[in-house]
């Protein structure tokens, strides 16, 4: 068979370089709480990655167009609310009313960034500050209730594997996809040379549409896995996910520049992230230096990342 | 096989007062190779526009397969099997050879997804019968612009063309490749498709062409076999014109015989090698040659906006490190860059605010502006380059081509610069704005100043030059000065051609 | 006698609209309402409208020259929050830990400079890392307990009317505006970073230090943040985590709704000052109707995109 199409070749570029630190700093914390490797601890892991992985997923997707989300932590609090407030009256149907109301932001967003032409950064700002808003708007305490159903559904773990890492499989099915589809390939194509794409018949506009509707998506599924981890709703507790997926999706190997960046390189990124706060708990540091660790990783993770993207442009 | 493939019947296109190309009738026969050539702003660039459907033109008619068909628009084009491929590059650096070829027209499998594996195995079977070895998987942002031009060839081949226009797209393939290229083109051929092939190398020309047109100010002053023709008379037809009177008396005075620039060796990191010469106070020094050679990349080096990797370059005798444009204007070096919209002007400021742009020092105290300094210095400017503004507050964007330039070239005026440099500096602008300019240049020449321009267009060269330095591949290929300041030896030393006695 | 010369051309159209909205809405409200429209109102609205201000006219420097600042709440906070805990634990004079506090600002100022101008960083990125540090520097030196402030003087300068009948608000708050609207339309620097903003590419063919120019404004930015922050003190009498947050988004609210272009390049402080005015106002009317902290987040997000979208698409179609 031609050497070109010789599948060690195929594998050896699948797995996303973030897989390294992300496998060295899971070592390290199993090293430090072997209590994790348990059933429950391996279910409290998951359930603080998988939402945090979803985010960053969905700030990659956004990113692979050469812009960026700032509303993906709003999202995950308006999520939260929708759930909370509505289980009683609707039951399941929360769920799926909750993403379409996210979607249909994601959509609302896509389409001025698109055709407007203002740079996504500032336009998400301020649907940040609706739907953030909204959100306390609906729920100014935390409250509501979850149903039972969700609650298991996030939390189980009846084969083992926790029920929130097979839902973040789901989700990676999903992509794997949408990324084979004519739709994943105009997204990679807008975001790696807007011109070419434009000048070979695809259309730039959809594909950025497309990548703040799957953000907003994406960013849904991250509010229902938190609020079956909580049990409530919460117009606040999705704030600090939105640096966070900026950090993950830098950390995870996705360039800023657009076209390039991976689902699983975001789960790696969120990985990393994650557990290294776990280490700095268990090594002590009070939760007094979270915030400093947390901006300081995302500092390194960029300034990395833009001073290894100046190189491969000279 | 019926009558031509495509003829164009008259056409014509005018932007205003300018007339791009006039009155073309050309035919091209399916299965045959026809070589389009023509100077810069010959025409070549406006037909193939109007062939491929970006542009409409203002007169005449497409007939493709003996049928009139006007073609609208690009979509059009390619449905027809019309199929171009350009100098400027389609392709996206971040996905691998397979995808780029096919973007857009991807192979799709069962359950609505690309279908990779046939879409690697389609490109090696392209591969395979245009004899070329590439790695499909590769990445495209890896590739050295040569293999990138052939990536983007092959692109035009998977579209399955009926009619395939290569416009200059051998610029950046060495012979090899280029022999490559010849035996695509001639597989293409005995498939039935027609080719139009445009390039400045006149060598590939007789190499490639079986039929010939050759352009000039817009319009066709030959059709027929490349066989009838030989280089002498395809360089003679190309040229040929009347030098326009209107040129400013050159360099009367002998210049000044200590150097004001000495460049030695100088090498930089994008590929420049070699460049060794000198500029003497009050001369004006052209740098010619086909684009692409380094003309830019040498004036923006010693700008200090290029990586110096080797050589030295020294100012009235004293060394100078160029590693940015701060240390360049301190050595008295200034530059008016190409694009005069994103990098000669603050586009959307204030006519006056250009104009002060780079003189800060000089009308300010203690950083506050004084508004009676600067009154006196746009007064200066307006009055010794004569722009036309509505309003010194209007947005210097609403400014007309040839007064943007002035404002440009003006905002140098009144810093104290010893050495101009100018790349392309009368692009885009109307004749009587580039006289002017002439003028002014030569004006400036004049006080002692050395001045060096890069032009394309043959007549400046000729008219406003005391001596021409030809590039050819980013190194200096031949020095003209005086009499021998041709454009017959300009274009023949583009060629790579060393001395050339005047016909 | 040197002139300022107020250009009315269609540039500084943009700029008027918004002094136009805020009096339109200010009939509109002191109609409908009892009690408001008064002067004594107009006073009360312009002491918060001030605050605000102070802050967004460094987020007016910084967005004129292409960039954006979301650490302004958080160095607000922090300058607070230095100098009530220096004053308070180190028994600092009180003008001093006013000094520590504008320091330490500071030096977040430098940083966003450095990592903006020198790494280039995206901005939103940089200065979104610096928010959490400075909020996490704010949470060690409080140890989660904020503290009040023990300087009566300094708290009736801010809040009584003194000099000409305002108050110490006021008093910086025309100071910083007189420099800052100088510095922007007369100053060589304000030139500068009006064309860092409008074409970055054309400054390196200029030759200018664009490293210089945006370190400079970010630093301008910090410490217009933290001269707020120190008002705040006096306002309220103590500091507490959390007390700037709002200022980040309201800040480029602001200055967006004064007609800055979002973009960089053009922009005018004497907008933003209408555009922190209307802001203020359309906060207290709602809080007035009751609405929530969260729903006026909401109106003020849904306001800044309008605007966006109208100052865009208006710019556009003049080409």
């Amino acid at each position: 068979m031609n050497e070109a199409l010789n599948p060690m070749r195929k594998m050896a570029s699948r797995v996303p370089l973030a897989f390294i630190p992300a496998a060295i700093v899971l070592c390290v914390n199993i090293v430090l709480n072997p209590h994790i490797l348990s059933l429950r601890g391996i279910n409290n892991l998951a359930l603080q990655i998988v939402p945090l992985a979803l985010a960053v997923m969905a700030q990659t997707v956004v990113v692979l167009v050469r812009e960026l989300d700032m509303s993906i932590g709003a999202v995950v609090c308006l999520t939260t609310v929708v759930v909370g407030t509505t289980t009683d009256s609707l039951h399941l149907l929360s769920l799926p009313l909750a993403m379409v109301v996210a979607g249909l932001f994601g959509l609302f967003s896509g389409l001025i960034v698109a055709y407007i032409r203002i740079p996504g950064i500032v336009v998400t700002l301020a649907t940040s500050m609706i739907i953030g808003g909204l959100a306390l708007v609906i729920l100014p305490q935390p409250g509501g209730s979850v149903d039972n159903f969700v609650q298991n559904l996030v939390n189980g773990q009846p084969i083992v594997v926790p029920n929130s890492l097979l839902i973040l499989l789901a989700v990676m099915l999903i992509w794997k996809y949408v990324k084979n589809a004519k739709l994943g390939n105009g997204i990679y194509a807008a975001g790696g040379n807007p011109f070419s794409a434009y000048a070979s018949g695809l259309s730039v506009e959809k594909a950025k549409i497309a990548a703040y509707v799957g953000s907003a998506l994406l960013a849904s599924v991250a509010g229902i896995v938190v609020c079956g981890k909580t049990m409530t709703g919460d117009a606040t507790i999705g704030n600090p996910y939105t640096l966070s997926s900026i950090a993950g999706t830098v950390l995870g190997g996705a360039s800023f520049m657009g076209g390039v960046g991976t689902m699983k390189g975001a789960v790696a990124g969120a990985l990393i992230l994650g557990v290294l706060v776990n280490i700095l708990f268990f090594l002590g540091l009070s939760s007094h230096y979270q915030n400093i660790a947390e901006g300081i990783i995302l500092l390194a993770a960029v300034i990395i990342s833009v001073l290894t993207n100046r190189e491969g442009s000279d | 096989m019926g009558g031509p493939l495509l003829q164009t019947l008259g056409l014509s296109k005018n932007y205003g007062a300018t007339v791009a190309a006039g009155d073309v009738s050309i035919s091209l026969e399916a299965g045959r190779v026809h070589a389009l050539v023509g100077e810069n702003g010959a025409g070549k660039s406006t037909i193939i526009k109007m062939v491929t459907g970006l542009v409409r033109p203002s007169s005449g008619h497409l007939r493709w397969q003996g049928k009139p068909n006007d073609i609208h628009s690009p979509l059009e084009a390619r449905s027809l099997g019309i199929v171009a491929v350009h100098q400027e590059l389609t392709l996206v650096d971040t996905m691998t050879v397979a995808r780029n070829i096919w973007l857009g027209h991807e192979p799709i499998g069962r359950i609505g997804t690309i279908d990779y594996k046939e879409m690697n195995l389609a490109s090696l079977r392209l591969f395979e019968s245009m004899g070329l070895t590439l790695d499909p998987i590769a990445a495209v942002g890896k590739l050295g612009l040569s293999e990138k031009q052939l990536v983007e060839i092959l692109k035009a081949l998977s579209l399955n063309p009926k009619l395939l226009i290569l416009d200059e797209a051998t610029s950046t393939l060495d012979d090899k490749e280029v022999e490559l290229l010849h035996g695509i083109v001639r597989k293409l051929c005995a498939q039935g498709c027609a080719v139009v092939f445009v390039s400045h190398r006149i060598k590939e020309v007789f190499q490639f062409g079986e039929d010939c047109s050759i352009m000039k100010d817009g319009r066709v002053v030959f059709e027929g076999r490349i066989a009838d023709l030989n280089e002498h008379l395809i360089i003679t037809k190309m040229t040929g014109r009347e030098l326009s009177q209107g040129f400013p008396a050159k360099n009367s005075r002998p210049p000044s015989p200590r150097a004001l620039l000495n460049v030695r060796d100088l090498a930089t990191r994008r590929g420049l090698h070699d460049i060794t010469f000198q500029l003497r106070g009050g001369e004006i020094l052209g740098i010619g040659g086909l684009q692409g050679h380094g003309q830019a990349q040498l004036l923006e080096s010693l700008f200090g906006l290029n990586a110096i990797s080797g050589g030295t370059v020294e100012v009235q005798g004293e060394k100078t490190t160029l590693r940015s444009p701060r240390d360049a204007l301190a050595a008295g070096i200034a530059l008016v860059p190409e694009d005069r919209k994103s990098e000669g002007l603050f586009i959307d400021r204030s006519v006056e605010e250009n104009m002060i742009a780079c003189s800060f020092p000089d009308c300010t105290r203690a950083g506050v502006i004084s508004s009676s300094r600067v009154r006196d210095l746009v007064r200066s400017i307006v009055s010794k380059m004569d722009v036309k503004a509505p309003s010194l507050k209007a947005p210097v964007r609403r400014l007309s081509g040839g007064n943007q330039q002035k404002v440009a070239v003006g905002r140098w005026l009144t810093t104290s610069f010893k050495i101009l440099l100018l790349i392309e500096p009368t692009r885009g602008i109307d004749v009587a704005t580039k006289f002017e300019m002439y003028s002014l240049l030569r004006q400036l020449a004049n006080t002692g100043v050395g001045i060096i321009v890069t032009t394309n267009e043959m007549i400046e060269l000729v008219g406003l030059c005391d001596r021409v330095l030809v590039m050819f591949e980013k190194s200096i290929g031949t020095e003209l000065e005086g009499e021998s300041i041709s454009e017959h030896n300009i274009l023949a030393a583009s060629f790579g051609h060393r001395r050339i006695a005047n016909e | 006698m040197k002139k300022i010369s107020l250009a009315i051309n269609r540039n500084s159209l943009r700029f008027i609209v918004p002094y136009v909205l805020f009096l339109l809405c200010w009939l509109i409200v002191s109609l409908a309402v009892r009690g408001y429209g008064t002067v004594g109102h107009f006073l009360y609205i312009v002491q918060f409208a001030g605050l605000l201000g102070i802050v967004a006219a460094g987020q007016t420097l910084v967005i004129v020259a292409g960039g954006i600042d979301l650490s302004v709440g958080a160095i607000i906070t922090l300058s607070a929050v230095i100098a009530t805990q220096t004053a308070f634990s180190a028994h600092l004079a009180f003008p001093l830990a006013v000094l520590a506090g504008l320091l330490g600002s500071v030096v977040f100022g430098v940083v966003n400079g450095i990592g903006v101008g020198i790494i280039r960083i995206p901005p939103l990125i940089m200065t979104l890392a610096t928010l959490t540090i400075a909020n996490g520097v704010s949470l060690l030196v409080t140890n989660g307990a904020p503290h009040e402030v023990r300087d009566p003087s300094f708290q009736t300068w801010v809040v009584k009317p003194g000099m000409l009948g305002i108050n110490g608000i006021l008093q910086t708050w025309i100071i910083v505006s007189v420099i800052v609207v100088f510095l922007v339309s007369s100053t060589s620097y304000g030139k500068k970073i009006q064309f860092l903003g409008s074409s970055p590419k054309a400054t390196v063919y200029a030759g200018y230090n664009s490293k210089a120019l945006i370190l400079v404004v970010y630093v301008l930015s910090a410490l217009l943040s933290a001269v707020t922050g120190i008002l705040l003190i006096g306002f309220t009498g103590n500091s507490y985590l959390g007390m700037g947050d709002s200022y980040s988004l309201s800040s480029i609210a602001a200055v967006v709704m004064g007609g800055t272009s979002i973009l960089g390049g053009s922009g005018s402080y004497l907008g933003t000052i209408a555009g922190a005015l209307l802001l203020t106002l359309i906060a207290s009317v709602l809080t007035l109707f009751q609405v929530s902290g969260g729903g006026q987040t909401a109106v003020e997000g849904a306001i800044l995109l309008l605007l966006m979208i109208a100052y865009t698409t208006a710019t556009r179609t003049r080409d």
